[in-house]
This record gives C-alpha cells, sequence and structure tokens, in this order.
C-alpha cells in the first residue's frame, strides 16, 4: 500500500532504539487506521492527522533520548520530504489514472566522524495505462561541517522522462 | 515494578490517563486501545501511533501496563500484534488520578470557579 510505504520510510525521524523497538507496531497501527478512515475525501485528513502525530511524538522521543542534537535536523528533513511527497501526491493523485503511482522516500545518513550527509529523496513513479511514464521529483539535503558552508542547502530537481527521452 | 509512590506519579498525562483506563476492562493490542480510547471520549481523541507508542514505552518503563502473552481469540488474530495489560500499580495510579480529578471537580464546583451560564446572558 502506498501510503503504508511512505509512512514507514517517514519513521526515520525517530530515534533508531524506538524505531527498532516500535516502527514495526506503529506501521501496523497505521495500517489499521488508514483501512478504516482511509478511504475517498478522509485520506488527506489522516494523512495530516499521522503527520503531526509523526513530529509531536519524534520530537519528544528525540527530547527525551541521547539523541536531541539530531532531532531539529531530521524533523526538519522529514517535514521537507512530508511537504514535497504532500504536494506531488495530491497534485498527481488528482491528475492520474487508477494505476497507482509509487512515492518513495529515502534517507540516507553517515555517522561518525566522516563527512555528514544526511540526503533525503523524494522518487515518483507513475503508472499510466501502458505506457511507462517516469516523472521523478528529488530533494537533496546537503551540510557541511564546519569553516564551509553551514547553511544546509535544499535543492529540487525535476527530472522527466515521456516515453524513452529524458527531458 | 517501581519503587515510586502514587503522589510522584500524579497528575498522569491524559495519553496514559487514556490508555489506562481502556486497559482497565481487559487486555488490548495498539489498534484495540485506540478504539477504546475513541470510545471513552466520544470521539474527541484519536491517537496516532507515535503517541500510543510513546506512552506504552514509558508506562512499561514505569510499570503501569505489561505486556501480555494471552490472546482473546488467537484464530482471529494477528500473532504479530502485541497486548497490554494494567498492571497492580496502574491500577492504584488510575484510581488515585480518577479521586484527584473528582477532588478538583468538587472544589472547583464549591468555588463556582465553572462558570454558569444563565438563561439570556
Amino acid at each position: 500500500m502506498l501510503s503504508e510505504r511512505v509512512y514507514r520510510r517517514l519513521l526515520v525521524v525517530y530515534p533508531k532504539e524506538h524505531r527498532r523497538e516500535y516502527g514495526e507496531l506503529m506501521v501496523q497501527l497505521f495500517r489499521d487506521r488508514m483501512r478504516r478512515d482511509g478511504g475517498g475525501f478522509r485520506v488527506p485528513i489522516v494523512w495530516m492527522q499521522m503527520i503531526f502525530d509523526l513530529v509531536v511524538a519524534a520530537f519528544k522521543e528525540h527530547k527525551e533520548g541521547k539523541e536531541g542534537d539530531k532531532m531539529k535536523k531530521r524533523i526538519a528533513i522529514a517535514l521537507v520530504a512530508v511537504l514535497l511527497t504532500g504536494a506531488v501526491g495530491a497534485s498527481a493523485l488528482l491528475a492520474s489514472s487508477d494505476d497507482g503511482p509509487i512515492v518513495s522516500v529515502f534517507w540516507h545518513e553517515a555517522d561518525g566522524a566522516t563527512v555528514e550527509e544526511p540526503e533525503v529523496s523524494v522518487v515518483w513513479h507513475e503508472a499510466d495505462g501502458d505506457a511507462m511514464e517516469e516523472p521523478e521529483i528529488s530533494v537533496f539535503w546537503h551540510e557541511a561541517d564546519g569553516a564551509t558552508v553551514e547553511e544546509p542547502i535544499v535543492s529540487v530537481v525535476w527530472y522527466e522522462a515521456d516515453g524513452g527521452a529524458t527531458e | 515494578m517501581t519503587n515510586e509512590s502514587l503522589p510522584d506519579l500524579l497528575p498522569l498525562p491524559v495519553a496514559h490517563l487514556h490508555i489506562l483506563m481502556a486497559l482497565a476492562t481487559g487486555d488490548k493490542h495498539g489498534y484495540a486501545i485506540m478504539q477504546e480510547v475513541e470510545v471513552l471520549t466520544e470521539g474527541a481523541v484519536t491517537m496516532g501511533p507515535g503517541t500510543l507508542y510513546g506512552a506504552v514505552k514509558k508506562m512499561l518503563k514505569g510499570g503501569l501496563v505489561e505486556e501480555s502473552d494471552e490472546r482473546p481469540d488467537p484464530e482471529l488474530d494477528d500473532e504479530r500484534r502485541r497486548y497490554y495489560r494494567i498492571t497492580a500499580l496502574g491500577g492504584r495510579v488510575l484510581e488515585a488520578e480518577i479521586s484527584r480529578m473528582e477532588q478538583l471537580a468538587r472544589t472547583a464546583r464549591a468555588r463556582q470557579v465553572i462558570a454558569v451560564r444563565r438563561p439570556g446572558t
């Protein structure tokens, strides 16, 4: 299920330990809730509740845990991903067929003394009839430490494939 | 079980109170807790996964709830679900919290803190 996959990816905002212990249970509860309330016009309402719950709960977990220093960064990145996913998803759902678009949110983080390059990418694949169109949106977040650029950079890149050609 | 005395645990966070009330009527898994809380609050509160399991985690640590191996109907249930039950300490804390709230409500009424609407006002 599309929503479940997106929600599962968004759990990255929780501390690793909490995610390991309760991640599957949270996904299961999300699935139950979506089955009950996630039909038709209620989808965006349920999603808004889920996102609010996710951000608030993740904030508390980080605040009470040992990973407080990473909290703002993770939540900010997740919010960017969520907002873009929502915007792209809403607009595409209005325009697409019933074949089911796929949205994936990827998070990559490098730990330790090496360069930290947390990166979020939102990739959208849409199947329309027999032909396969692959519009793709990617959001990249790069952060440089020390005396170099401190400002995080967010760039949005859109690639659209129409047939075999890439525009 | 924790060594904390009851007054140290009060007032309970609202989510903890709701979960204890939901479990007071029997062991439940996460989704059943969420549904019971909706019933208890007449639909005013729908707990999200983050809020629910964040609270459960703290309540397990505090000894207010525990995981339960018993399943009401294993044939019909998903074995991946985790069931929770209220502990003896959780029961005492729930009673103490409700008593505290009743006392607060009595005091509020006695002091007429709660605004009374009169016809025409």
